[in-house]
């Protein structure tokens, strides 16, 4: 059934009942005005609602009804006993009809010239047919004891939904956020004891709370599709307005989210698609100038990955001009022209997230509002999302959103400082770094800015001691950690002195008194009862640049560019092939690493193959076959066959920064140096393709 | 209990020898102390947040609040929790006694010598036999960053 039809039901039956107890109260006390007025103000809406989805004989029939009820409201006529009678009579009658509209999603033929004509006269104030009135409404009555075929089963529809308020879901999803909390605190409690007579129950307990739990959540889902409702017809104002055509394109409007994120998200959403709409696309005339289609599209799409909601926004507009941000840049003395040059183009692109910047040559009436997408992006970040961008020159924009499911609850990691213990959301560390003591990894010093080497690259850190002006009670030779964070595109260290665990929490605004401190985004109570406090990597980041000098911040500003021009950087799993040579192999390729008993290896059709995951895959070595024990085992990811690759060891994961040269057919793609010794990179395509099984019957084939 | 208007219950407690009169309507409960989670680069006046039934309370140390730091808190420590607009807080004080009904009435204007710390949060003075009870304002003591020396 039509939504909005369902919606209209929904709303009706609920005023309706209300309406039979205002006509009941009515009929006790005839002259009382303000019953009249209510019981015509939900007439009023019904009679809109259904002009507006095209129910005429309803219409029809609320509209009479309202105009005799004006009469009485007017003071102009007495309702009286009749009156109410044939009111009531006529609501009857409406409810039949809506009765009809929920089984078969359509107004159902039927005659009511009676009862219309009934309520005409009256309205006319025909006092004189006030009796036969009363007769009239007492036939019209039997008569209408017929068509009354949905009673039986009473309105299916319109119970199948109830209108719960906002509050109610809300107070739910505290308590149940509490209980997730004791129930961490129930557990922990029971695996320190040694007492297991709890065990049992406890295990249900946590079962149910977790369904309890999905279950709430679900009460506070929304279909993404309900913030994007209103975009088509921005898109067609812009239209409009402009001059343009474009098609929109929505998928997976069904995807759910928390009705909270989806609040969070609308603005910024409505204000990227008017951007992409007003900026992006450009006018018929151009667009045919540049070989496109005149109608431009905007193509929104949301879909889940791994806990968290994508929506991505793209259209094939004229893309980010890189010359114009350029432009900007230097205007609004953003960088300088000697750094202008350093920066590649999706260094450059990224700055349109920087605050105040607009390339916009004209204000129109539909853009240029004074928020731009930093604020975008600040609002998203709000939620512990992520934006990234996209964009050719010419051909479009795209636009990618990563947003959590869901707020209320949230893993975090407890770390320690001083005496002092705080959680840091997980989603936005992206490693921990062992530094001091025995690890090799220590913090060196660039003019007063500490920072660290991570594979290759200089992370600035900010110690939250420092920061926080905590006392640190180890000595100077402890170890420690680094958490290394990300806030959008920067990457830095917090450095820390301990590192606890991992806990799921359930996050809750900090008092008024805290709100103007930066370095927190909220607070939460512990599986063990402690008070905590979450911090803000942001806030952070905010804290330490105001304090710092100008040199750190500056020294913050480089990593970022550093980080952002990372893109020809290619991990690599490097690894020792049998008989000693150090090789590589491109991560991307590698689908998963397994150690494998030599014995198990099989021959067929003069290969060697090993029964994996329910068929036959081949099996090389880049060195002599071991013939017994156990060896890692390198899968790789093929188009149509994966295929594994005996090695000695495996040693790690690296980056090569720079170009790896494309061999195509070749067992090797290229010969780098990594960590100062040569390396030869595999090309997996060469073995997962078969490409060595056919090189090797050729061989064989030469020898005979 | 019904009241008239003309009579009005504090809460009686005790910081750093100062007679404080706490409104009982802001109040909700007293409690013993509490371990309080620190909050490092807070206003000096908050003491930290603690949790008091799963509910997270921010409590402020009264002592700090009149600029009077004191080195060691009492063994008796107390925290007299109040609810100010739909938010929780703990005030930090060294000790409760009692509860006293008096007449509206009968509260005076704080004196015009009273720094300006205290001229902020007091509501005005109540004379006792042997002391004078001091009725703050629950709501300006929350009001931390006013009356730091610039009311």
């Amino acid at each position: 059934m039509d939504e909005i039809l369902a919606e209209f039901l929904t709303e009706t039956s609920e005023s309706m009942t209300e309406m039979d107890n205002l006509l009941i109260a009515l009929e006790q006390n005839t002259e009382d005005g303000e019953l009249i007025t209510r019981i015509f103000r939900i007439l009023h809406t019904i009679k809109g609602t259904c002009g507006f989805i095209g129910l005429p004989r309803l219409e029809r029939l609320a509209h009479r009804s309202e105009d005799l009820l004006g009469y009485y409201r007017e003071g102009e006529g007495r309702a009286g006993a009749a009156g109410v009678s044939l009111i009531l009579s006529a609501m009857d009658r409406i409810k039949d009809i809506i009765a009809g509209i929920e089984q078969t999603g359509a107004e159902t033929e039927g005659d009511d010239s009676a009862i219309l004509a009934m309520l005409e006269a009256a309205l006319a104030g025909d006092a004189a047919a006030s009796g036969d009135i009363v007769a009239a409404v007492a036939d019209v009555a039997l008569s209408m004891e017929r068509p009354s075929p949905a009673r039986a089963d009473e309105s299916g529809l319109a119970d199948q939904s109830l209108r719960v308020s906002v509050e109610v879901l809300e107070n739910l999803m505290t308590m149940v956020s509490e209980l997730v909390l004791t129930r961490n605190q129930l557990l922990q409690i029971s695996r320190q004891s040694r007492d297991n007579a709890y065990g049992g129950p406890l295990q249900r307990l946590n079962l149910v709370v977790s369904d309890l739990q999905e279950g709430v959540m679900k009460t506070r889902m929304q279909p993404v599709g309900n913030a994007w409702a209103k975009l088509p017809r921005i898109v067609r104002d812009i239209c409009h307005e402009l001059g343009k055509k474009i098609d929109m394109d929505m998928h997976g409007q069904d995807t759910e989210l928390d009705r909270q994120v989806l609040e969070m998200i609308k603005d910024p959403l409505t204000h990227m698609v008017r951007n992409a709409a007003d900026h992006g696309i450009e006018a018929p005339a151009d667009r045919a100038l540049a070989g496109k289609p005149e109608t431009g599209k905007i193509t929104l799409r949301s879909y889940h990955q791994g806990g968290h909601i994508m929506i991505e926004i793209s259209d094939d507009g004229r893309g980010l001009q890189t010359e114009k941000i350029k432009q900007k840049l230097l205007e609004n003395r953003l960088v300088s022209a000697a750094e202008l040059e350093g920066l590649s183009v999706q260094q450059i692109q990224q700055y349109v997230f920087h605050p105040g910047f607009s390339t916009a040559e004209k204000i129109t009436a539909v853009s240029g509002r004074g928020v731009g997408m930093d604020v975008v992006r600040a609002n998203i970040q709000k939620i512990g999302g992520s934006i990234e961008i996209r964009s050719v020159e010419g051909k479009g924009t795209h636009f990618t959103i990563k947003i959590p499911l869901t707020l209320a609850i949230v893993s975090a990691l407890i770390v320690g400082v001083g005496e002092e213990r705080f959680v840091i959301p997980q989603l936005s560390v992206s490693e921990l770094v062992l530094i001091g003591g025995k690890s090799g990894n220590r913090i060196e010093m660039v003019n007063n800015a500490q920072v660290l080497r991570l594979r290759g690259n200089l992370l600035p850190l900010i110690d939250l001691e420092t920061l926080m002006g905590l006392t640190r009670e180890g000595g100077e030779g402890e170890a420690r950690f680094v958490v290394v964070t990300r806030v959008a595109q920067f990457m830095f260290g917090i450095i820390v002195d301990k590192v606890y665990d991992l806990e799921e929490i359930v996050v809750k605004p900090v008092t008024r008194l805290l709100k103007d401190l930066p370095l927190f985004s909220g607070n939460t109570i512990l599986g063990d009862g402690r008070v905590i406090m979450i911090l803000d990597p942001a806030g952070i980041l905010r804290m330490a640049n105001i304090t710092d000098s100008a040199d750190s911040s500056r020294g913050l500003q480089d990593a970022v560019s550093e980080d952002v021009g990372r893109g020809d950087e290619v991990p690599l799993l490097l690894f020792r092939a049998e008989g000693g040579g150090l090789k590589a192999a491109p991560l991307h390729m590698v689908s998963r690493l397994e150690k494998i008993d030599v014995t198990k290896l099989e021959y067929a059709d003069g290969r060697t193959v090993i029964q994996y995951q329910g068929s036959l895959m081949p099996v090389t070595s880049l060195g002599a076959l071991p013939q017994k024990g156990v060896h890692p085992l390198i899968i790789l990811k093929g188009e149509r066959q994966d295929a594994g690759i005996l090695v000695h060891e495996i040693i790690d994961i690296t980056r090569y920064c720079g170009a790896v040269r494309d061999a195509g057919h070749e067992p090797v793609l290229d010969s780098v140096i990594l960590n100062g010794e040569a390396t030869d990179i595999i090309n997996p395509g060469w073995y997962t393709q078969g490409a060595q099984h056919d090189a090797g019957r050729m061989l064989r084939m030469a020898a005979e | 209990m019904m009241m008239d208007e003309k009579t009005g219950q504090f809460l009686t407690a005790y910081v750093n020898g100062h007679y404080l009169g706490i409104p009982i309507r802001n109040v909700q409960d007293v409690i013993g102390p509490q371990p309080v989670t620190r909050i490092p680069r807070s206003h000096p006046s908050v003491a930290g947040i603690l949790n008091l039934r799963g509910r997270i309370v921010c409590a402020v140390d009264m002592s700090q609040r009149f600029e009077e730091p004191q080195p060691a808190r009492p063994a008796s420590a107390m925290g007299v929790i109040v609810e100010i607009r739909d938010e929780l807080f703990s005030l930090q004080v060294d000790k409760v006694e009692d509860v006293l009904t008096i007449d509206l009435d009968d509260i005076e204007r704080s004196p015009v010598t009273l720094n300006p710390v205290w001229h902020y949060v007091c509501a005005g003075v109540y004379q006792i036999k042997d002391k004078i009870m001091i009725v703050v304002d629950p709501e300006k003591i929350l009001d931390l960053d006013m009356a730091e020396g610039h009311a």
